[in-house]
This record gives C-alpha cells, structure tokens and sequence, in this order.
C-alpha cells in the first residue's frame, strides 16, 4: 500500500508534481531556516560553555612551593573600538600551568597573538597597536582559547620583576575551566526564543499550506479508492506516504539549502561576534531529527487533517462544521498582557526586563490564537457595505475564520516584533547615547589612580573597603586595610607631579592633540583616597566642552571627575565642571596626575596616543585601559545592537516565510475553489467582483489582527521604556523607518496577493470550463 | 456453478438479499421495510423516480451504507454488521461498482485505473497491468491506456469504469445510473457492453436507473416507490 502512495505521489500527473514540489518547497525553505538558527544557537551556546580561562582566580593563600605558580595579569584594551583581552604572564617555576591554545608559556620578550590579531598587528603601523607588546610574536592562540575568528587575544610573556609591579597582578597555580557565562547571554538566548517562536508559527503554516494544496481533489481520489475496496487504514497508509515523501525531499533539500549557507552563516557577526565556522553547525542530532521528525511530523499532519473530514466510498464529507471562533479566543492573548503588565512592574536592575519575557511570549501566542476571532469580528462589518464582494467575502471570512487568518499570521507577528523593537530600542540606546557622550567620541579618558580594592594582587596598594575606583575591583579576596606606606597613599592619588607633568607634555607634542590633564587636589594627600574630586584648568577643560564650562574669569576649578569613572556612559558623560564649581589654584605643579583627557583627530592618531599611553604608564596603578567616551557607549549599545540584530532577523525572515506562506495559501486556496468561482463567472459574475472578493479575504484579517498586533506591541515598548529608562524619558516614538518598513511589508504583502489573481483569471476563464 | 447460501431464512437461489431495510437521513426516510434479492447471474433493475430511495437501497446492498434495520446478506453471509474493513475487503474481492461519473481518479492513467482493484488487493504489479491491458484490449480501449481521465471522452471514461469494475472478477456488479451522464447512443453502446460482460462473466448486477430504456437490458426490474418496492416485472429465469 506504501508502495501505492509512492506512486500516487511521484506519478500522478502535473498538477500532483506541482504539489510534491511546492511542499517539498515549503518544507525545505522551513528546514533550511530551521537549521541555521539551530546551527548558530549551536554555536552561541558552545561558545558560551567554553572554558572562562579569563576567569582565573589567585591561588590558596600559603603556599610555599612556586614551582607550579606564575605571575598573571589580565587585563583587556581597545584598538579602533574592538577589545583586545590581554594576558601578561611570566613562570615563577617549571611547571607552570599553561593557558589554553598554545603549547608552551611564553618567555620574556615573546607573546602569542590570536589569528585576527596577528593579522591586525602585520596590516597595522607599529606605534598604532604593536609597540603595545614587547618583543617579537612566538605563535598564535588556537582556538580553545578563543570565542571566534575575529576575537583578539594576546598572551604577553613579562619579566617576572616588571609583571609583579603591574597592578592587578595575581599567582595563579591553575587556570580555570569553568564556563563563564557573559552577563549578557540571556538576553541573546531570549531573543532567540522570541525569534524561534516568531518564525515557527509561519513555517508551520507554510508547511500545512502547502500540504493541504488541493486536499479536496486528493480527499476525492480517497474517495474513489475507497469505493474499489481499500480500508480506511489503506487511506492512512497511502496519505502518510504522499506527507512523508514530500517531507523527505523537502528535508534533504533543506539541508542541501543549508550547506549552502552554512559558510555566509559562520562568517556573519549575528551575535556580537563571528563564531568559529566548526561550531556553526547543528548537532548530528539536530540532522537526525529534521530528517525523521520533519516527515514524520507531516505524516502526523496529514493524519490529523483526514481526521476532519469522512472519506466514505461515495465521496467525501465534512465531519463537523468547525464552531465558530468565540471571545474565549483573546484569553491567552490578555492573560499574555497581564503577565508582561506584572513582569514588567517587578523587574529590577539586576533581572532588565526577564520576569517580562513569558508574557511577551504568550502575547505572541495569544495573537496566533486570537486572529481567528478578530477576523470573524471584521467580518460582521462587511455586509453592511451591501456590494456582491463584501457579502461573499464576509460569508467565507465568517464560515472559516480560522483558514482566513491562517495565512496572515506571519506577517502579524512580523507586525508586532517589529513594533516592539522599533518603539523600544530606540528609546533604550537613547539613554545611553547622550548629546555629551556623542560629542566625547574622540575624546581618550586614562585615569592613573590605584584601585582601592584589589583582592589578592601580588602588589595591592588599596584601601576603603567596599569601594570602587577607577579600574574596579579585581575579584574576590581579602580586601586589604588602610594604605599603609607613602608609596601606598600616593598611588591612591595617580601619578607623581614629575612623571605626571612629563606625560602631559609628551601627550601635548602630538599633532592636534587636546590634551586636558586632571589633578589630585593637594588636600587628598593628606585626607586619603576618595576625598576629593579634582582640579582642572579651565582653558583646558573650556576646549573640550561636552564637559561643562568654568564661570568666566576662572583659571581653575574643582571637578566632580569621580564620575568620569564609571561604566555608564549616562552618567560619565555629564558635566564636571560649572559656572559653580568652586575656584581652585593654578599651579598644578605639585599635584598628582589623576587622570588625563585627550581629545584627537581621526583613527590613526587616536591608536598612537593610546599606544602610548599603554606603553608609558603601564606601571600606573590604575590597570584600566585607555578607551574614549564613544567606546564606552558603544560597548553598551552593542548589546541592545544585538539583540536588535536578532530581532531584525527573525522579523525578516518571518516576513520571507509569511510571504511564501501567504502565496501559497492564497495560491492553493484559488485552486481549491475553481468550481465555485467558475460557477460564479458562469451566472454572470464580473472578473473584478471575483478579485475583490480574494483581496478582502486577505486584507481584512490581516488589517484587523495587524492593527491589534501593532497596538499591542506599541502599549509593551510604552510601559517597558517607563519601567526602564531614567524618570522624564519620553514616550516612545514610532519613526519614519518604521513606518517605511512597515508600509513596504505590507505593500509586498498586497502584491502577492495580487499576483494570484491572473491565476483566478486563468482558472476561471470561460474557456477553461470543465468539471472531471 | 456455486452451490448459492442464502442465510437462514433466506430466499433459495438468492446470492444477495435485503431483509426488511429501513434508512434515515436526519429526519427524512429513504428506505422503509424494503426486501429485495437478485440470483447469481441475475441482471436486476431497480427503478423508481428521484428521491424514492433506489440508490440507498443500492449502497445498502453493497455494504457502503449501514441500515437503520433490517439485513443484507449475500452467499450466506450477513454483511451489514461486517467492520468496514471486511466491508472494504468484501467491495474488493466480491463486488464491483458503476457510477454515473466521479469513480475514476482522476490523477491515474485508464490503465492505472482498471489496475487498482488488483493492486489493493496485493496481487503483483505484472499480472496487475496484464490483466488491466486485456480489459481495455476487451472494451476497445487498447490504445487508450496511457491516458489520464480527464484526457478521456465521456464514453470512453464510463468504458474505463466497467473494466475496473469487472477486472477483479466480481460475483456482484453494483450500477448506479451508469448511463446518467452519456447521450443516448452512447449510453446504449455501454449498456450493451456492460450487460454483455456481465453475463460472459457471469456476474450479478444491480442495475439503478430511472430510464425504462436501460432498465430493458436487465432481467427483472423493481420499483422503489417512497423507500418501499412497489412493483415487480419479470420472473425468475
């Protein structure tokens, strides 16, 4: 009977191998789809399971025996806005333990740089990045110890007396291989959820769209078959052979589809950074289920659809009139609000919206599940317009509002993710993109003051427990007490007046360089860290501007440049000084060198000043690198980028498969009712009522569940923007992009549509008139 | 010739027999107390106007319809209680059915078409296809066998639906207005094979029509008059 199946499928005329092939079609655009989100979630989460060997901790306090230590200094640094993490390392004895990725520990006057950096540090001028690393490169990094191709790493051997004065220093006797999740994974695993859901819905719909393709002349062949003798299990046997056949080409094509994309895949950066192209691939698994589920799934499918109708020997009928669609229908969809209302009002700065993310999910839902009734709702309002298209259109609209809507649902849900990205992102990175952090984009901020905590480093110099600095805490350990030493107090307050004022002059001999140098005012020599802020020279700090303005006639002020240090570019970005700032004296000559601004012209000479910097002052305390305001900012709206980037995937691919979905539905949909529509020609019907009659039952649920979706997904940015932004922040506002995306989506929606239409003509001409 | 069981209480000679059939459509009866039998070999018309329950009787006696009340037997066996895949064996191996159109499908070649009965009953393609080819060779068809049945004239679509209908050799051939949708000299050419065969072959056929001309080629004729037979003509051979 298989065999039968087979054959009905793969022999049965044109228009069954234009069903085979539009299914297989379907179910391999699916699939293919499928796999590369699959494919790259494969990658995201191995990436995000690696070994954290950035995360290793200082040794058990005690040891006596160095033979297995070394000294270890991670720190991380920028180059044209990219990251480069920096491991400094030297062997205190010969077992020293060995970072990931390379086969022997570098020596003094060797480092190891990852592929992308190599490469960077040969295409780059030496005193922009290389004169960063001292001595000569001994290798690359292999790949366990990257998250990607285009990562930057360097492993920097050091002389054991230079690394032990470096501040952040640590002993390490093992390197860590616990996974070190980055605090921003889940906001990526969740945007892949909301991006999955959001593309499933259509696929699945295309898939059954393209399967129910001409299911009444099948149902009929069923039919016939039944009348020669063949069981009702023959039928299951022969349907389940037909699912399962165009399943299997369509799953096989699929991969195919994928093999092709898979390298474009692994060289796109759809997270923040490119994955390795190994780990871009779905698991043998994952081949295994797409190769057996899928066929078997629509096998199921097919089953499931036979169960709806009766195929008795004299044809066939329906089994029961599908009720129509009741309120009951927008639980989900409210119970969706409800939950993101309250998830929303409970979320923290610490969870950023988490205990909202089940409710925007079942909001999604609910829309898939709600469209249905929104569509008879709409319907009702047609009749009234009292024309033969309406009448017929709402009568088949309200007859089976389920199959009406199905055939939106993608777009709908492309409607409301886009909304939600389009109100809410914007108004998120415009919190963080201040007017005064754009205007400080060139500006390099490198503070020399010493953490105050420091954990377990070889050569703490901190104090005030509990406190934060500039450059942060090193992690977790015994948390020194008071400075205790000259030498201690003093790197509290940055670096000498003589090596200070050197510095300034060499930062002023660069071309063009504005150079704003900020002192320790004299009284925290003598107060201790954190007393006070800062003393600028108002010439100086008038020249940069973004960071306020001294009262005229000023020749120094005291600045609140505490809170340059932070790592939030809202708040490191305001203003330091005012026309209130009190007046302080001129003379800096006895002052410690806090912290020095240099504002820059163009990429190249923003590397120099920077790999100067790295290389003069390395022995500061500070241990944070030198990075601009721009850069700050961007490290922040990378991960709102991000998560936009996936979004903005997933709505476009929705769009593509709603597309196809809608084609085909529609396409398939004109097929199925030729008789009807022919009859309706025959009696006199004018083509252009019959176009109508298919544009409205298109248009009208997608206008009524858009409008919904669109709504709905405006009320979740508004209450997510109050929750979350600064208090005062306006509402979110929908710009022209959106609206141009939108129109455009919805454009190409209605040509689609309308692109069927020649084939209502077609089948419908007086010509083609013929009833088997 | 088989030794013919008509069941217990049974009309002798009789290989199919309706006992006493009633059938309801919702509200509405087709069959009321209807008794029927045809003989092995018989060729029985069964005539009546629109509505009066002729083709209800008829799906009854073939096992597509289950009646209200009332038997249907055939050999000796009662039928109307069978599980619908005895039933759908018993349509494939015992009976074979004519309809006014609608009973090809569509997307199969004639040949796949006569071929079917004998593919669903497992017997091998070869002999399948053999078989198939004798049957068009045998209703004048030979050349047609490659065509779909929409590529088909009405006749020789209606010529199709006999071969299929008798190419699994069936005890009982089922006719409902075989000649409904075919011109006179048409239907009167299929009528004519179709009774011709039946009789070389030995068959039994119910015969459902509402024309006196066609209801001329059977050997008996009853009339179904609101779900009940009313009228008898002809005589046991």
């Amino acid at each position: 009977m298989f065999r039968l199946g087979l054959r009905l499928t793969l022999r049965s005329g044109r228009e069954a191998f234009v069903r085979l092939l539009v299914t297989a079609a379907a179910v391999a655009v699916g699939v293919a789809i499928m796999l590369c989100v699959l494919a790259d979630f494969h990658a995201f989460v191995t990436t995000d399971n690696r070994p954290f060997w950035e995360g290793t901790q200082p040794m058990a306090s005690g040891q006596r025996s160095v033979a297995n230590v070394e000294l270890w200094n991670y720190t991380d640094e920028v180059f044209k806005g990219q990251t480069i993490e920096r491991l400094d390392v030297a062997a205190l004895g010969p077992r020293a333990p060995l970072p990931p990725g390379i086969s022997k520990l570098p020596v003094a006057g060797q480092y190891y740089a990852s592929p992308a950096l190599a490469a960077l540090i040969r295409s780059t001028p030496r005193d922009e990045l290389g004169a960063r690393f001292p001595g000569s490169m001994a290798g690359t990094i292999g790949h366990a110890a990257l998250t990607g191709p285009t990562e930057l790493v360097v492993y920097v051997g050091d002389p054991v007396s230079r690394l032990a004065g470096l501040p952040g220093t640590i002993r390490v006797d093992k390197i860590s291989t616990a996974t070190g999740r980055q605090v921003w994974s889940h906001y990526f695993r969740d945007a892949f959820i909301v991006g999955a859901i959001a593309f499933l819905f259509p696929i699945l719909i295309l898939i059954g769209a393209a399967t129910k393709l001409a299911s009444a002349r099948r149902e009929e062949r069923y039919a016939s078959l039944r009348l020669v003798g063949a069981t009702a299990h023959d039928i299951n046997v022969i349907a389940s052979a037909e699912a399962i056949v165009s399943a299997l080409i369509g799953a096989v094509a699929g991969i195919g589809i994928y093999q092709l994309l898979q390298a474009p895949l692994a060289s796109t950066a759809i997270t923040s950074a490119r994955y390795f192209s190994s780990e871009v691939t779905p698991t043998g698994l994952g081949y295994l289920a797409v190769l057996v589920v899928v066929p078997l799934a629509s096998a199921a499918a097919s089953l499931l659809a036979l169960r709806r109708v009766r195929i008795t020997p004299l044809g066939v009928s329906r089994r029961v009139t599908p009720p129509a669609p009741s309120a009951w229908r927008t639980v989900p969809l409210l119970l969706g609000i409800v939950l993101f209302v309250v998830g929303i009002l409970s979320t923290t700065h610490q969870t950023i919206g988490a205990p909202a993310l089940p409710g925007l999910l079942i909001i999604m839902i609910g829309l898939v599940i709600a469209g249905p009734w929104l569509t008879s709702r709409a319907a009702t309002l047609l009749p009234s317009v009292g024309r033969a298209a309406p009448i017929v259109a709402a009568r088949r609209l309200s007859d089976n509002p389920k199959a009406a809507f199905r055939s939106v649902t993608g777009l709908v849900l492309a409607v409301f993710l886009g909304t939600v990205v389009a109100g809410l992102l914007p108004a998120v990175n415009a919190t963080t993109a201040t007017p005064s952090a754009k205007a400080l984009s060139n500006v390099l901020l490198d503070g020399f003051m010493a953490s105050p905590t420091c954990g377990n480093s070889v050569n703490c110099t901190g104090s005030a427990p509990g406190q934060n600095g500039p450059g942060g805490g090193n992690g977790p350990g015994v948390v020194p007490g008071p400075p205790k030493t000259k030498l201690q107090r003093e790197s509290l307050l940055g670096l000498p007046p003589a090596a200070g004022a050197k510095l300034v002059t060499e930062l002023r001999a660069f071309r063009g360089a504005l150079v704003v140098p900020i002192y320790s005012p004299a009284s925290a020599a003598t107060a201790g860290p954190g007393a006070g802020n800062g003393v600028v020279s108002c010439a100086a700090i008038d020249g940069l501007g973004a960071l306020g303005t001294c009262a005229p006639g000023r020749k120094a002020v005291q600045a609140t440049s505490m809170s340059l240090f932070g790592d939030n570019p809202l708040y490191t970005s305001q203003a330091i000084v005012g026309p209130n700032s009190p007046s302080a004296p001129a003379d800096f000559s006895g002052l410690y060198l806090q912290a020095v601004l240099i504002k820059v012209h163009g990429p190249a000479m923003l590397e120099r000043v920077r790999t100067f910097l790295i290389t003069h002052t390395a022995e500061s305390v500070s241990g944070s690198a030198p990075r601009t305001f721009g850069e700050a900012v961007q490290a922040r709206l990378g991960v709102g980028a991000t998560v936009q980037r996936l979004v903005d995937i997933a709505v476009a691919l929705t769009l593509i498969v709603a597309g196809c979905s809608l084609a085909v539905a529609v396409g398939g949909g004109l097929v199925e009712r030729k008789r009807p529509f022919t009859m309706l020609r025959l009696s006199g019907t004018p083509p252009g009522t019959l176009y109508r009659i298919v544009l409205l039952e298109a248009v009208l649920p997608l206008a009524a569940a858009t409008l919904v979706a669109a709504g709905a997904a405006y009320g979740i940015s508004v209450l997510t923007v109050q929750k979350l932004a600064r208090p005062g922040t306006p509402l979110p506002v929908l710009g022209h992009v959106y609206y141009l995306t939108m129109g455009a989506g919805l454009a190409v929606s209605l040509l689609v549509i309308l692109a069927t239409l020649p084939l209502l003509g077609r089948i419908t001409g007086l010509e083609n008139v013929r009833f088997e | 010739m088989n030794v013919i069981d008509a069941g217990p209480g049974g009309r002798p000679g009789s290989l199919i027999e309706a006992r006493d059939l009633y059938r309801s459509f919702g509200q509405t009866p087709a069959l009321q107390g209807t008794t029927v039998y045809a003989e092995a070999g018989e060729i029985l018309a069964v005539m009546g106007p629109s509505g009066s329950g002729k083709s209800t009787l008829l799906h009854c006696l073939a096992g597509i319809f289950r009646p209200d009340r009332g038997e249907v037997w055939f050999d000796g066996q009662r039928i109307d209680t069978l599980s619908d895949s005895k039933r759908s064996q018993l349509r494939r191996k015992e009976f074979g059915f004519v309809f006014q159109f609608g009973q090809l499908v569509p997307e199969l070649t004639a040949a796949d078409n006569i071929a079917l009965p004998l593919i669903l009953d497992r017997l091998g393609r070869k002999p399948a296809y053999k078989r198939a080819d004798m049957w068009l060779e045998r209703l004048g068809l030979d050349n047609l066998g490659d065509r779909r049945t929409g590529e088909l004239s009405g006749g020789q679509a209606q010529r199709v639906a006999v071969a299929r209908a008798l190419v699994a050799r069936p005890r009982v051939l089922f006719a409902d207005e075989p000649t409904g949708s075919l011109d006179s000299v048409t239907g009167h050419k299929v009528m004519e094979l179709l009774t011709g065969i039946a009789r070389e072959e030995g068959a039994t056929m119910i015969l459902v029509t509402h024309d006196a001309t066609v209801a001329a080629y059977a050997d008996r004729e009853v009339t179904v008059s609101d779900g009940r037979i009313t009228a008898q003509v002809g005589g046991v051979r």
